[in-house]
């Protein structure tokens, strides 16, 4: 049947047979030849046998040559050696099929053994590459993470599992998982397994609870359990994952205390805090801030800008340095801002920018209320100033008399040498009189610097009584009792200050004009009216004196200023001390121009202020 | 002859000076005023213009500072050789003083009288 095969001519089988029959026909032919040449027929048949074995030996021969060694002998050394490659593990040597023979189909079949040797390798590989993938995640979770098969019995166990429950992997591995349970949740393991496998019924799988575990060394380890069901092959795996709550635990009490230690700092914090979106909506402010609005409107403040009545070009203006932190991180400045609850206020506001978890930026602002300080600031610099114009003042004023008594010295102790004796005599007469000048000088100073210390309280005051004792202490001044004193009272009201400082007030006020009367005027009077409108007590005391010289009436009550020629010696310091004194009650001084003389108008408050000190 | 304008408030000063000058050249004629109002009125009345103003600045009614504002636009007072003395080193407005032009020095009370020479013979 295999004769009649359509590629029969391609096999070896045919090829062989075909050689045979060539060698037949030519050992033929050859005899033929031979036998009709020989005619001695014994010598023939031996000439005949010996030709025709020779012939066909070399015939078969060229076939061996020509036919079976390339196409069988070669072939099937190549094919041994591919074998011994494979055995030997080497897959890289291909093999190459050629024709149609029997040993082509070897050839292939071999050929496709090697590639699927191949990709099995590669297989093998992958997966080998996917376990130490998996067992590196595995490693590198934060959680614990345990695999167990329907029995129970452990097959994997990673890193973070052999440091909260103290086992390593090695020993864990093929362990029953009930190891690590409680001895009773451990029995019931067992149960809840096969209970699942049976009924489907899930405790676990799918919910985390809170489970109490076990560690090598005995100890109970609080964790939170999830378990996943995973099939492979029709083969169930568990697949659990423990949260350390010690761990969680201590984090949330850190969490917790980091948040009552901030809202402590917030609320006890005088300064004020807030916190401000990038749309500069307060999102966040502690009970100083918030003390700053009405309380109706307090719980509209979180998610307002507050800003929201302004016009926008105001509202711009109150932006700037948020807009500033926003854009550079942080800004700083200075502002007095009139509240909501009407106090006006001086702030000094830091403000930085910050990112929540999200990216988005932020403002804390921090404002520190400045206004006591600037005020301080501003007395302090105000006092400052004004010492050191007395400093100026008294030095130079201290110094005129005396440079003067000792240059007039000098000119009598000449004139005493030249016999000159009269100039002698009035040069000492005007040295004492500077001299007294300066004493005069020094005992106001003095007497100044003691008012400005002196402390009392507040009381209630008889005016009648203080008009009559400041009257008395100036009765014995020269040109008094040329002067008419009238005294209008029309308080309605008690007038509770200090006392001292307010006789130091009428009494100075009543001194300036006795000693500054008019000489020329027939009538010389002094009106004193006092009235109670309102909360204030105001005292005017006017008369028709020298009065003050327009020019003269801007530097009225700085200090050193004298404003009249030859009337007694003044140190030019009273008027300074009565309007201090009045500030000190918490009023004022003002100097008014009648028709003729003076008139100076006292307006302090009823009742000491609370500033008052 | 010269005259001599002597304006201050002390009267130890005034008369200081005006003996100081009297024994240096008893021919000069030495006029006082108390204050700036008071050397304005004898400058308005006098003839001729004093030969040197000894000024004070630190005075009642129209101090130094005032009395050369008022009187910077005179013209017969450009041969008047003009002293401010003070009993301060620096007087506080002495750029202002400076900025009227009429000032030619500045002396610390008192005035000696070697300097006082100086200023006559200037």
């Amino acid at each position: 049947m295999a004769l009649f095969q359509r590629d029969f001519h391609h096999s070896i089988g045919f090829k062989l047979t075909a050689g045979f029959v060539l060698v037949a026909l030519l050992s033929a032919a050859g005899f033929h030849l031979v036998s009709d040449a020989v005619h001695d027929d014994g010598h023939k048949l031996l000439l005949t046998i010996m030709l025709g074995v020779g012939s066909n030996l070399v015939i078969v021969a060229v076939v061996m040559y020509l036919f079976i060694y390339p196409q069988i002998i070669r072939r099937l050394n190549s094919l041994n050696k591919s074998i011994r490659a494979i055995t030997g593990g080497n897959l890289r040597r291909s093999i190459n099929a050629h024709g149609d023979d029997e040993i082509t189909a070897f050839e292939r079949t071999l050929e496709l053994f090697r590639q699927e040797l191949i990709s099995r390798e590669k297989i093998r590989k992958d997966a080998l590459l996917g376990q130490q993938k998996l067992q590196v995640i595995l490693d590198g979770a934060v959680d614990g993470i345990v695999l167990i098969d329907e029995r129970g019995t452990i097959n994997s166990f990673n890193r973070t599992c052999e440091r909260l429950f103290q086992y390593s992997a090695e020993e864990m591995i093929g362990k029953n998982v009930s190891v690590l349970m409680p001895r009773h949740t451990a029995k019931e393991h067992d149960g809840y397994l096969s209970n699942y496998l049976q009924t489907g019924h899930k405790r676990m799988i799918g919910t985390a609870r809170e489970v109490v575990a076990i560690r090598k060394d005995g100890k109970t380890l609080p964790v939170r359990l999830s378990v996943r069901e995973i099939i492979i092959d029709d083969k169930r795996l568990y697949c659990g994952v423990l949260e350390d709550m010690e761990e969680r635990n201590e984090a949330e009490k850190r969490y917790a205390y980091i948040q009552k230690f901030q809202q402590l700092i917030m609320s006890n914090i005088p300064d004020l805090l807030f916190v401000k979106d990038s749309e500069f909506r307060i999102v966040n402010a502690n009970p100083a801030f918030l003390a700053v609005y009405p309380e109706s409107i307090r719980h509209t403040v979180i998610g307002s800008t507050t800003l929201e009545s302004y016009q926008p070009e105001e509202r711009e203006a109150f932006l700037v340095f948020d807009r500033k932190a926003l854009a550079e991180g942080y800004s700083e400045n200075e502002e007095v801002i009139q509240f909501p609850d009407g106090k006006s206020r001086a702030l000094q506001t830091k403000k930085v920018r910050f990112y929540n978890s999200q990216g988005e930026a932020f403002i804390l602002g921090l404002s520190r209320d400045i206004t006591a300080i600037k005020e301080a600031e501003d007395s302090l610099r105000k006092a400052n100033s004004e010492l050191e114009e007395f400093a100026y003042r008294t030095s130079h004023d201290l110094r005129s008399p005396l440079v003067s008594a000792i240059s007039l010295l000098g000119m009598a102790r000449e004139s005493i040498e030249d016999g000159d004796t009269e100039i002698a005599v009035e040069s000492i007469k005007h040295a004492e009189a500077s001299l007294g000048n300066l004493e005069h000088l020094v005992k106001s100073i003095l007497s100044l610097t003691e008012t400005k210390h002196v402390s009392e309280d507040a009381t209630d005051i008889d005016l009648d009584r203080l008009l009559g004792s400041a009257i008395k202490h100036l009765n014995h001044m020269e040109g008094f009792q040329r002067i008419d004193i009238r005294i209008h009272n029309n308080a309605t009201h008690v007038v509770k200050t200090l006392r001292g400082r307010l006789l130091l007030i009428i009494e100075n006020l009543l001194s300036n004009a006795i000693k500054y009367q008019d000489p020329q005027e027939s009538n010389p009077s002094i009106t004193i009216q006092i009235t109670t409108p309102g909360d204030r007590l105001i005292i005017s005391i006017e008369d028709n004196g020298l009065g003050i010289p327009e020019s003269q009436r801007s530097h009225l009550f700085q200090m050193f200023k004298r404003f009249h020629r030859r009337v007694s010696f003044g140190s030019g310091l009273g008027l300074y001390m009565v309007r201090k004194s009045a500030e000190i009650l918490g009023g004022e001084l003002s100097f008014e121009a009648p028709e003729k003389g003076a008139r100076f108008v006292l307006n302090i408050p009823l009742k000491p202020e609370e500033r008052l000190p | 002859m010269s005259r001599i304008l002597i304006i201050d408030d002390d009267d130890g000063t005034r008369f200081y000076l005006s003996v100081l000058l009297k024994k240096i050249d008893p021919t000069l004629e030495v006029l006082q005023a108390h204050d700036g109002e008071e050397a304005c009125e004898i400058l308005d009345t006098s003839e001729e213009a004093p030969t040197l103003i000894i000024l004070d600045i630190n005075m009642p009614i129209m101090d130094g500072f005032e009395f050369l504002k008022r009187n910077s636009a005179r013209i017969d007072l450009d041969k008047t050789r003009i002293v401010i003395q003070s009993s301060s080193e620096e007087p506080a407005d002495r750029d202002a003083i400076n900025a009227i032009g009429l000032v030619h020095d500045y002396c610390l009370k008192p005035i000696r009288k070697d300097v006082m020479i100086r200023y006559l013979n200037r």
